[in-house]
């Protein structure tokens, strides 16, 4: 956990806090594991019988099955039925359904599906669900979407506004590098100042963060959280912090 | 614990005229309190060591202390009971009562509120979604005393400021006319703690478990079942583990499933939820700022008043000495500067909240801002002093400094 006691030299500084009770917690928790090992195929290891759940129309279950169809250690061949599953539980209106299947789309068939992915992911984040509005900005910004800076950059400070340190994280790594907007370093560092990471030790803890957030994600997600950590730990290293140089060389060492 | 003796008495005197009838007993209870203050006739150390000396006492009810830490049931009359309230820690939520009669505050002092509920939408008995109006907030010290009226006319919550705070409550066992008592959670839920199902309880409880042993299947389970139970059950189990998932995403696909499937519950539960949060947040904050009564008062305040203006009256009630502003200035350093918020205002955070209290508007602080009071590292145009002041307007802290929530009832 970060916690700032200092006095802030920026105005930007930890002002995430001021709106988050529960503040900077860069808690990797394991309470969710989305790189789970593929479970369904084992015989049902899951504790709630989801297959006939899933078979009788439920929505959750279908897009847990779907999902779980869709690890990268699940059998060859079963992918395809994972996308089915994950379609038809969005079919059904499940928002976390729509932004998985869409993000499949945009990682291995976009030049086909672009259209319908956005749509879903439009959708997804009508209704509320912050991290499908933190994709779509995401995807918008950074391809394969039609670039969109100024949407993307409404659903960012939307979603930073509504409590999510992924959004401050997307809008720093995009304005330091310049993908998908203008470079504006100083910009870019202040959405990480807002998270409380407002020097060289923080950028770097917060660059850990994501990447074991990024280490336990399903994929395509995990491809998306792995280049922001990358951007983090060169932040840190370009602020002086060379301890996360390890870091940033095991993360290019696993691709 | 003889001065009970003769206040049950009295009390029994003045009812016993009017037939016992429960709907003027809280008339009866406060007419008895006023002629025999309880501050005037005895103390904490009287109770207590009088309590603790007795071979017997009257019978004892809510024995796990769930409202007063702990209760004392001092004299049992026909139909009516005295009790002397302790409080230490205890932060009694808005609540309405099935029973009535009156109460005194016998040591320190509290924050009354007064609040109604506008029902929306009935879930079941024990759940009704609507809206909860403040109507009215004061404070409460030794020797004041004021009727419990039975049933959803009267809504209050006693945020005790002091440690301890005592009160005596003279009150009808039980007004089953008036039942059951529901408890908010303001802005829009009105539920029943005492009347929780026991199978949803217990399910809850394997939930929690399940959640320390195996979180991720526990998230999984709970998903399927979301879509699956009722909204009461959703309701009830979401209250009991929301504090306890601290991954975002996690959060965020519970939210979504329950959105899903009990639309209306969410949109109520949602800013409760937020509510629940920001209050257990500052109640810490306060408990962390050790004794320093003006620093507890003020978060005292802000945790339990949603009314700017009510706040400003409240404090220049009890500092009348000094500008309402530079106070709350001044407080709110100090909090910041005991460092139990875990983060820390730049000066420019100060400076906006002080121009924000004073009515300016954003393009007017821009300007103080451009011009001779610019602070180092402070916002550098518009849009930025524009996302400080709306951050400001908004933080979990000092947002009730800014609105004006306040229903005048006839």
């Amino acid at each position: 956990m970060i916690t700032v006691q200092n006095a802030n030299v920026d105005w930007r500084d930890s002002l995430y806090a001021l709106n988050n009770p529960a503040g900077f917690k860069f808690v990797f928790s394991k309470q969710i594991r989305r790189g789970a090992p593929f479970r369904l195929a084992q015989g049902g290891a899951a504790a709630i019988d989801v297959q006939t759940m899933a078979a009788a129309g439920n929505s959750v279950a279908m897009e847990l099955i779907g999902a779980d169809y869709l690890e990268p250690d699940a059998p060859v061949g079963v992918s395809e039925k994972g996308a089915e599953w994950l379609l038809l539980s969005a079919s059904s209106g499940n928002p976390v359904a729509m932004q998985q299947i869409a993000e499949r789309w945009l990682s291995t068939d976009a030049s086909r599906m672009a259209a319908d992915a956005q749509s879903l992911l439009e959708r997804a984040a009508s209704d509320h669900y912050l991290p499908a509005q933190v994709a779509l900005a995401a995807y918008l910004l950074e391809g394969p979407l039609a670039p969109n800076p100024i949407r993307a950059t409404e659903l960012l400070r939307d979603s930073a506004a509504r409590g999510s340190r992924l959004a401050h994280v997307v809008m720093a790594t995009s304005l330091i590098t310049g993908r998908g907007v203008q470079a504006d370093h100083d910009a870019g560092v202040g959405w990480l100042r807002r998270l409380g990471a407002n020097n060289a030790r923080k950028v770097g803890a917060l660059g850990t963060f994501l990447y074991a957030s990024a280490l336990a994600s399903r994929f395509p997600e995990r491809r998306r959280l792995t280049r922001y950590a990358a951007v983090l730990f060169e932040e840190s290293i370009n602020q002086g912090n060379f301890d996360v140089e390890t870091s940033l060389a095991y993360l290019i060492r696993r691709g | 614990m003889k001065f009970f003796q003769k206040l049950g008495a009295r009390v029994d005197e003045l009812w016993r005229v009017q037939g016992y009838d429960e709907a003027i007993f809280s008339a009866v209870a406060l007419q008895a309190l006023q002629e025999l203050p309880p501050d005037q006739h005895t103390c904490l150390l009287d109770v207590v060591c009088g309590a603790t000396q007795a071979s017997n006492l009257p019978t004892q009810v809510d024995m796990k202390a769930t409202f007063g830490d702990p209760p004392l049931t001092v004299f049992e009359g026909r139909s009516f009971r005295i009790e002397v309230l302790f409080w230490l820690r205890g932060v009694p939520g808005i609540h309405q009562h099935a029973f009535s009669g009156a109460f005194h505050v016998l040591e320190g002092s509290s924050i009354h509120t007064r609040w109604r509920f506008v029902p929306e939408e009935r879930v079941n008995l024990r759940l009704i979604l609507g809206r909860a109006e403040f109507t009215e907030v004061e404070i409460l010290r030794r020797g004041d005393n004021r009727e419990i009226i039975a049933g959803p006319g009267m809504l209050h919550a006693t945020y005790h400021m002091d440690k301890p705070s005592l009160t005596v409550v003279v009150r009808t066992i039980v007004e089953h006319d008036k039942a059951p008592q529901y408890s908010i959670m303001p802005p829009h839920v009105a539920h029943v703690p005492s009347l929780r199902h026991d199978i949803v309880v217990r399910q809850s409880q394997l939930l929690q478990m399940m959640l320390q042993t195996h979180p991720e299947e526990c998230l999984r389970h709970l998903r399927c079942l979301m879509s699956l139970k009722d909204t009461y059950w959703v309701f009830e189990v979401l209250d009991a583990l929301w504090s306890s998932i601290d991954d975002e995403e996690a959060r965020q696909q519970l939210l979504a499933t329950a959105r899903h499937h009990h639309p209306a519950l969410l949109q109520a539960l949602e800013p409760s939820f937020d509510q629940v949060v920001r209050g257990d947040h500052i109640t810490r904050v306060r408990g962390d700022v050790g004794d320093d009564s003006e620093l507890r008062f003020l978060l005292a305040l802000l945790r339990n008043v949603p009314d700017g203006d009510e706040i400003r009256r409240l404090i220049a009630l009890c500092y009348p000495d000094t500008e309402v502003v530079d106070l709350i200035e001044r407080w709110v350093r100090r909090v910041v500067g005991s460092g139990t918020l875990g983060f820390s205002f730049h000066e420019s955070w100060f400076l906006a909240l002080r121009y924000l209290l004073r009515g300016l508007s954003a393009e007017q602080i821009a300007e103080r801002f451009a011009s001779s009071e610019s602070v180092p590292g402070g916002p550098r145009d518009l849009a930025e002093v524009e996302e400080l002041c709306r951050a400001l307007k908004t933080s979990w802290l000092l947002y009730p400094l800014f609105v004006r929530s306040r229903v005048q009832v006839s």
